[in-house]
């Protein structure tokens, strides 16, 4: 039986595939349009996905799953206006015809674009936004049974759910319906300190350790309120989002002290402090609400999904605070990965398939379940543009990198199949050396083209994870944050808040400059020879040469763009940047070597800004 | 060293994609850039306005060639039409929409303050929890249809629901049309035991081009007052629709230019003419709401319309296609299909009270008594009777009589009736016989177009003067 999952209409629109219940693919449409966030109907990731399953012209799938209900959620929208009319037109010109052209037919879309693939489609399915979420976090646990927990923007009517996954079962038992939503509150915030909301969320989590929490106490006495349980209510004087097109109003800013800042202006102590606040507020719902979720279910695990699982963060306290004996987050938790639940739904309870669980491994294959690109496809790609490459096998290659590594090159790595989620996972990663006192501000602003202050993430070999970092036993999709280990660490010199943000960024603070955040916290990726054999063998190499078994990973990509998708956008990006080697498999390119690059126009505004 | 870049850059149909996807220009999207400028052109001739015809035509040809022959002219088209459809769609959208918000969803939030309703719980920050128990199985029973029925959708099997939107649109879009249009509105009747039925008092009815005004005793005239001005001379004329008049407003009416005519020969406005014609009456519904309404203190009566007409029975509105005072049309296309519907009725069944045969020849001699009757009551009123019929339009416009014509055999036998009551009856002549054209005199080959009204009006008017005594002296007494 093979089932389709799509998730489309607001943000990360994306595909998922399953036959028997195993995940053969998945993937998000921004990768193959290359437009960063598509939200359209996911129409290149269907054929992706219908393709990678083995579909031909003719056949029929079996069933396709939507990721929510479309029905439910107008009925909110409308229900919203009903609390805020007359104010609130604009919006209501803006939502209204959008269902009445688009959203109310999703159904029909999908069922459009799969049948341009020549495939009929099947039954159609449409669970709940958060039930979505909560398969797409259980279902692919290593967990036989455990609690789960979601929370995101909102759904329909839901923005945080506490479920029971038993085998295949799935239980909902508690909700949080909109507008009190822990996301729209950390969005909020992410549009006030003049970030893009459903995108710059992570952004303000990177900027938290700069600042103070001085406006923690102002946000729980003015904005929300928290009880014991993690419940919270949002006191919507504050908040723009009822009914108007901005998440914040003026009595927002006036509590704050004056109006959100511009994009791309400067980022004042205000924010910093603003990013700080709202991470500690965000971190203490999290830690209450996954004490009341394990109160409520008695399991000794949990899983995790949904926008506001990706606050790594919130995610280690979780983990350090030892409220659940292991934790298990979907990689694609945001709304991406709301196309592999509903499909998994779809198996496990419309159709009332059982579950097959190994202890200690998931089901997501290292969240390699993207497209590939073999050898002849590759080489042919290369040859038709008389690229000069060199062909490396196995430890030659490996070891050739670990060298250019240490050296303080940059890689871009394109291998094997492409992440599904957000994170760059080692499949379309550019990697460095994390000892290199220069290789954040470098590749920051020379390779990635963004703000100064952004940290990077550390790959590490599971193994060692110990020697380098706190807490922190396995982090295979770069959810966890840890500390870096103290004896690794320079203590602080006490004066950094008086100094700019380059400045502050610059200064040493651990033997691994570049992973370690101004906090000391390092977002960790563990690399296992099973989810990833070939990063574990590069690391590995790198390790034998230098002693250090860490390198900086970064998503492929420049700022604004999606994470690169095939070796032409892999190629496009490492000639526009600061890399200095790109791998595309078994080849390996020197930027010096290659042919001139000529860009007709300002390439970065392609991507506009993020 | 060579050069590279990202346009020169062969890159691969990595994925094997088919062309087709939605970034893709099909051709349905080409084909339509033709078919709705076409249609919209079409529509205008319909209208006649030629010249935004041509305007509409030219520019959209321009705009094609175009977007057929050049990218840049594409693009820019595209983004200028872009534009222009944003705002246009942002001017209906208010227009549609704003009511809907304004009126209708502001008035929910002014119910749910009255009621304290609070489905956003704005209010509730009081509450020990916010955790709320999980909604999902109540929602998914509530929503069941949506979830495993009416949202599923099974290959090609739920394209009836697109459809019926279509559909609803394009009847919500003649709706519109045929509102501007004039219908949607029409002239209402009372139902009656005696009279079977007869326009409602107090009417004004706007159609394309003419208004029709209904007076307070459910006349096409002014409002009378209950009794006659001394002085004043009223005449009081009972007719079918050929006198209701058609197509014309009140004041193009052969009745009321009569009375504009005898008003200038006496030369002071001394006439009332009323007009008691209604659509499909017969001589059974004319004497009965005589006897019921009486002859209001008419000075002369005229009895008017086909002879033909005397072969209708007493009926009500069973079978016409007219609305009740209490049923009136909610819509515009109730209208037009009450309209249709009759009419196919009428050319597949036949008219029902139509008699055949003998059946038929028994009604016309029913209504011949009934004139017969109603002039004799007329004048027992104290009213002068005039009976004016009209014969065939082609008669009327000198075509010779047909042999198998009844009009003029029912037409003497209705002479031999009212002889001995000393009333004047005439059935009309040739009398447009080289004088108009038969689509400038009638327009449907019985109702007589404005022309047709002015020219009987003229042709009444003189054969009152020559054949009314009360006019004769009324006239000459000015």
């Amino acid at each position: 039986m093979i089932i389709l999952g799509v998730s489309a209409l607001y943000h990360d629109s994306a595909a998922a595939i399953l036959r028997d219940g195993e995940i053969v693919a998945a993937a998000q449409e921004e990768r193959f349009s290359r437009k960063k966030h598509d939200a359209g109907i996911p129409e290149n990731a269907i054929r992706y996905c219908l393709q990678a399953a083995g579909l031909k012209r003719g056949d029929r799938l079996d069933a396709i799953a939507f990721y929510d209900k479309p029905i439910t959620k107008f009925t909110r929208l409308l229900t919203t206006f009903g609390d805020t009319a007359p104010t609130g037109f604009k919006s209501f010109l803006m939502g209204v015809p959008a269902w009445v052209k688009e959203k109310g037919w999703v159904g029909y879309a999908i069922e459009k674009a799969v049948r341009r693939t020549g495939i009929k489609p099947g039954q159609f399915y449409f669970p709940e936004h958060h039930v979505s979420h909560a398969a797409s976090a259980f279902y692919p646990s290593p967990f036989a049974e455990a609690a789960i927990l979601t929370a995101d923007g909102v759904g329909e009517w839901t923005c945080s759910s506490i479920a029971v996954g038993e085998g295949k079962d799935l239980r909902m038992l508690m909700e949080q319906r909109f507008p009190h939503s822990l996301g729209l509150l950390y969005s909020a915030f992410t549009y006030f300190t003049g970030f893009k909301v459903n995108s710059g969320e992570y952004k303000l989590m990177g900027l938290a350790p700069y600042g103070e929490p001085k406006y923690a106490q102002l946000i729980k006495d003015k904005l929300v309120q928290i009880r014991a349980d993690g419940s919270l209510w949002m006191n919507m004087d504050y908040f723009g989002y009822l009914g108007g097109l901005e998440m914040t109003n003026d009595k927002f800013a006036a509590l704050f002290g004056g109006p959100p800042r511009k994009g791309e202006s400067a980022i004042s102590q205000r924010e910093m402090d603003l990013a700080a606040s709202i991470q500690v507020v965000t971190e203490e719902v999290m830690l209450k609400m996954a004490r009341y979720t394990r109160a409520v279910t008695g399991k000794r695990h949990l899983c995790m999904a949904g926008g506001v699982a990706l606050n790594c963060v919130a995610n280690g306290k979780i983990l350090e605070q030892k409220i659940f004996e292991d934790l298990w987050i979907q990689p694609a938790s945001g709304d991406a990965g709301g196309a592999l639940g509903a499909a998994l739904y779809a198996w496990h309870q419309v159709q009332g398939q059982e579950r097959k669980v190994t202890p200690g491994k998931d089901t997501m294959s290292g969240a390699a379940l993207g497209p590939a690109y073999s050898r002849d496809e590759i080489k042919g790609f290369l040859d038709e543009n008389h690229i000069p490459y060199t062909e490396l096998n196995g430890a030659a290659r490996e070891t050739y990198l670990a060298k250019a590594l240490a050296e303080e090159k940059i890689v871009g790595l394109l291998q094997g199949r492409m992440e599904f989620g957000p994170r760059a996972l080692g499949f379309r990663s550019i990697i460095a050396d994390a000892r290199s006192q220069k290789m954040q501000s470098f590749l920051n602003l020379s390779t990635k083209f963004r703000e100064s202050f952004r940290p990077f993430a550390p790959i590490v070999l599971k193994e060692d994870v110990a020697d380098y970092f706190e807490v922190v036993e396995e982090s295979p999709y770069m959810l966890l944050v840890a500390n870096v280990k103290k004896e690794r660490c320079t203590p602080p010199m006490g004066d950094e808040q008086n100094l700019s943000l380059t400045e502050w960024v610059n200064r040493p603070r651990s033997d691994l400059p570049a992973i370690t955040h101004v906090d000391y916290s390092a977002r960790v990726q563990t690399v296992d020879r099973e989810r990833n054999p070939r990063l574990h063998d590069l690391l590995t190499s790198f390790k034998n040469l230098t002693g250090c078994s860490v390198l900086v990973n970064t998503s492929f990509n420049v700022r604004s763009e999606p994470i690169v998708c095939t070796p032409a956008d892999a190629y496009c990006c490492f000639m526009r940047t600061g890399m200095d080697i790109l791998v595309l498999e078994d080849f390996v390119l020197e930027k010096k070597g290659q042919p001139e690059w000529v860009e007709s126009e300002n390439w970065q505004k392609e991507f506009g800004l993020d | 060293m060579s050069q590279i870049s990202p346009t020169t850059l062969k890159a691969r149909n990595w994925h094997g994609f088919e062309p087709g996807g939605r970034n893709s220009r099909g051709d349905g999207s080409s084909i339509l850039h033709i078919v709705v400028p076409v249609i919209v052109v079409l529509l205008l001739v319909v209208l006649r306005a030629y010249v935004m015809a041509t305007i509409v035509g030219v520019v959209s040809a321009t705009i094609i060639l175009i977007r057929q022959f050049s990218a840049t002219g594409r693009k820019r088209i595209d983004q200028a039409l872009g534009v222009f459809a944003h705002w246009v769609g942002q001017i209906v959208g208010v227009l549609l929409l704003g009511p809907i918000f304004f009126i209708g969803i502001t008035f929910i939030r002014f119910m749910r303050r009255l009621t304290g309703a609070d489905p956003l719980r704005l209010r509730c920050g009081e509450s020990p929890t916010f955790w709320l128990p999980a909604d999902y199985e109540s929602r998914r029973r509530k929503y069941a249809k949506s979830m495993f029925c009416s949202e599923r959708l099974v290959a090609g099997g739920m394209r009836i629901v697109p459809l019926l939107v279509v559909v609803l649109l394009l009847l919500v879009v003649a709706e519109v049309g045929l509102r501007i249009y004039g219908l949607g509105d029409a002239v209402v009747y009372v139902t009656d035991p005696d009279i079977g039925y007869y326009p409602k008092p107090n009417q004004r009815v706007r159609y394309p081009g003419r208004v029709i005004t209904i007076n307070n005793h459910g006349m096409r005239a002014p409002d009378l007052g209950e009794h006659k001005t001394p002085g004043h001379f009223r005449i009081l004329m009972l007719g079918d629709s050929t006198l209701a008049g058609t197509k014309v407003s009140n004041d193009e009416l052969y009745s009321s230019l009569l009375e504009k005519k005898l008003n200038e020969a006496a030369g002071t406005p001394k006439f009332e003419v009323m007009n008691m014609g209604v659509n499909a009456w017969g001589p059974a519904h004319e004497y009965a709401f005589v006897k019921k309404f009486g002859s209001f203190e008419a000075d002369l009566a005229i009895l008017c319309g086909p002879i033909y007409n005397c072969s209708r029975p007493l009926y009500g509105l069973e079978n016409l296609p007219f609305f009740p005072a209490d049923h009136p049309p909610r819509l515009a296309l109730e209208h037009v299909a009450y309209q249709l519907i009759f009419e196919y009725r009428q050319k597949v069944q036949g008219i029902p009270f139509w008699g055949i045969g003998q059946a038929w020849e028994n009604q016309s001699q029913q209504g011949l008594v009934a004139w017969e009757g109603m002039a004799e009551f007329l004048q027992q009123n104290h009213a002068e009777v005039m009976i004016e019929l009209l014969p065939r339009a082609a008669t009327a416009l000198g075509t010779p009589v047909e042999a198998t014509d009844p009009g003029p055999r029912q037409f003497a036998q209705l002479q031999e009736r009212v002889k001995r009551l000393g009333v004047y009856a005439n059935l009309m002549g040739p009398v447009f016989k080289g004088v108009a054209r038969a689509k400038d005199v009638y327009h449907d080959g019985v109702h007589f177009d404005r022309l047709g009204h002015r020219l009987y009006a003229d042709y009444l008017f003189e054969e009152l003067r020559q054949h009314s005594p009360r006019i004769k002296e009324a006239l000459e007494h000015r």
